[in-house]
């Protein structure tokens, strides 16, 4: 059983992820992984568990309406996915390896620290003035890396072209290993590794971002879901929340424009990064 | 059959019977018995929602006789199947 008053802040603080999970391709462990751990006392592993559930939730919630929107490229997202779900499996592996040692601290530490840098390159195309197609290279035609989506905000049909898929292949890898390292679904990275790496318009990469979430974060969650660390009963109004939220995000977002989304991610990239930081200080 | 229509559809099905199956865990939680089942087979629907997504493809990639990307998608339904049924064992065994 479970309290009703609990029940429904929980219940709050899923829509809330799900609806900054949809809008910035992250999947809303940012905000559930810090809500649950600080103002709940939720332990940080049964708080990762939650995340990586409701993550799946979001990929599917948000990544559907995305899909039916065209802004997703299932091709461009599928390719990638080889390396993240790798890399999924190297990172879970990994945090066998770190928890069974005693400075689990140090990765967390570091991981900000990446985080900060990584959150760069989007500040950078801040300035960026609109979204110039980039000239096909080779791996454009080989991996059929091509698009195009009716931009709601601009009015205009937007054509592109993928470039550096082994850019975007490596940025995944990372991507993955983190995921499965930290329990998050990491679509920060991945949309760094499609709008920087592959030179994708901000919108495809946060949907096709969303798309992939759900497959990084299933190999994820079947390792903490055998380890015991889901809470189920609690888990489940935030997985209810989320799918809300996630739904509501993914209306607001084709009706934005794309460097506010860019801002709005670069905000949500910097509160992830210290986040990992504080708490390996132990202040999280 | 349109891919993307079938994909999109799968991933809202998956997700909205998922979250059904967690209310009703949660409001039958009277009965322990059966509010773990409704628990149960909550998370059974959400994780296997994207690794259906990937089966699919495979299935329709091939049927467009795409053969890059029927490899691309088998590759990630096997790793997605060894994170799923190999890793935790692994890491039972180095833990």
């Amino acid at each position: 059983m479970i309290a009703p008053v609990y029940g429904l802040v929980l219940l709050l603080v899923g829509i809330v992820a799900g609806a900054v999970g949809a809008l910035s391709g992250l999947g809303g462990g940012v905000v559930i992984v810090p809500v649950l751990t600080l103002i709940f006392g939720v332990p940080i592993e049964y708080a990762a568990g939650t995340s990586l559930l409701a993550t799946i939730a979001t990929s599917s919630g948000a990544g559907s309406a995305y899909i039916r929107d065209k802004l997703t490229n299932i091709k461009i997202g599928m390719s990638l996915e080889i390396a993240t779900t790798l890399g999924a499996i190297i990172g879970a592996l990994l945090a066998a390896i770190v928890y069974a040692s005693n400075f689990p601290e140090l990765i967390f530490i570091l991981f900000g620290i990446v985080l900060l840098f990584s959150a760069i390159p989007s500040a950078k195309s801040l300035f960026r003035k609109g979204f110039r197609s980039s000239k096909p290279d080779f791996t454009t035609g080989l991996f059929q890396l091509h698009g195009s989506y009716y931009d709601k905000a601009a009015r205009a049909r937007i054509t592109y072209n993928g470039v550096r898929w082994w850019l975007g292949e490596m940025v995944m890898l990372f991507a993955g290993i983190v995921s499965g390292l930290l329990g998050i679904g990491s679509g920060a990275l991945k949309v760094i590794g499609m709008d920087w790496g592959m030179r994708l318009p901000i919108k495809v990469s946060t949907a096709t971002s969303d798309f992939m979430i759900g497959v990084t974060a299933a190999a994820g969650s079947a390792v903490y879901l055998a380890l015991g660390y889901v809470q189920i009963v609690s888990a489940s109004p935030v997985i209810i929340g989320v799918l809300g939220g996630a739904f509501l995000g993914a209306i607001i977002m084709n009706r934005m424009r794309g460097n506010r989304i860019r801002l709005f991610f670069i905000m949500v990239i910097g509160l992830l990064a210290l986040e990992m930081i504080f708490r390996g200080f132990g202040v999280l | 059959m349109d891919m993307e229509k079938t994909i999109a559809i799968v991933l809202r099905a998956g997700a909205l019977i998922s979250v059904f199956l967690f209310a009703a865990g949660l409001l039958s939680g009277a009965n322990p018995y059966v509010s773990g089942l409704f628990f149960e087979a909550g998370l059974f629907v959400l994780v296997a929602t994207p690794v259906t997504r990937v089966l699919l493809s495979v299935l329709m990639f091939a049927a467009e006789r795409n053969a890059l990307y029927t490899a691309i998608t088998l590759i990630v339904l096997v790793n997605l199947l060894i994170a799923i049924f190999v890793v935790p064992v692994l890491m039972r065994i180095l833990s």
